[in-house]
């Protein structure tokens, strides 16, 4: 079953969103899923934005706490969506200036 | 200090923005009715989260634009807006603790709570707007659209 971050791992959703918000990307402009993974103990991460999607396996425990497994994929991962965001902007300009 | 835009200072075109903001508060209202009442948990889950991402991204932004730009032009430009301006700020905060109570309760997993926190909100939502849009019009009428 998937289900929202924010709902299933509060503190983890919590963090997610301090990293994005420092990074100038609003909640609503992301969206990000849990799903448990087949091998035990193991929760699978999806992040998306703007079509593009970020996934990783992270201990539910660790998603628990928002530990360092979590917070690490969310680091990246908003240095990604912020790369994402920034190269649709370009695009969008281009396409204004054409 | 940071100025707003003309749509936030104008009566008409800033019931035009809560109009909006309202008509998607609503659907996503009745939407989370219609599914807490089917007993869909992980349906419901969704409905809420799409919620709130309209209630920040529609209210809760244009909330935090007016208290940095139209409120501040208004605290500069009329010395009797003191007063309105705590009120529309205490309403602003408790647009807020509506979000809060309802992702306190879907965290809990207690969804009538969230729905009725959902409720809460929408009907805080409309009582504000009519509050603002009943003092910008008055602003407007007494300043002619420009501050002095």
């Amino acid at each position: 079953m998937i289900s929202p971050l924010r709902w299933a791992f509060p503190k983890s959703y919590r963090r997610l969103k301090e990293l994005a918000q420092a990074a100038g990307i609003h909640e609503f402009e992301y969206r990000a899923r849990v799903m448990p993974a087949t091998d035990g103990g193991l929760t699978s991460v999806h992040i998306e934005r703007d079509g593009s999607e970020w996934v990783r396996s992270v201990p539910a425990v660790d998603l628990e706490f928002a530990g360092k497994e979590s917070t690490a994929f969310f680091a990246e991962t908003v240095d990604a969506m912020a790369a994402v965001g920034h190269a649709t902007y370009q695009e969008q300009m281009h396409h204004r200036e054409v | 200090m940071r100025m707003s835009g003309p749509a936030l200072r104008q009566a008409v075109s800033h019931q035009a923005i809560h109009e909006n903001a309202w008509h998607e508060v609503d659907t996503a209202l009745q939407a989370a009715e219609k599914v807490l009442l089917l007993g869909d948990g992980e349906r419901f889950s969704e409905v809420a989260e799409v919620f709130l991402e309209v209630a920040e991204a529609r209210v809760l932004v244009h909330a935090q634009e007016e208290e940095i730009g139209l409120y501040r032009e208004w605290s500069e430009h009329l010395p009797a807006s003191h007063g309105f301006i705590e009120e529309l700020k205490g309403e602003h905060r408790q647009l807020r603790r509506a979000v809060l109570a309802i992702e306190d309760a879907m965290v809990d997993g207690r969804y009538p709570d969230a729905v009725a926190s959902m409720r809460e909100f929408a009907s805080a939502l409309t009582s504000h707007s009519l509050h603002e849009e009943r003092i910008l019009m008055e602003i407007q009428v007494e300043q002619g659209g420009f501050y002095r």
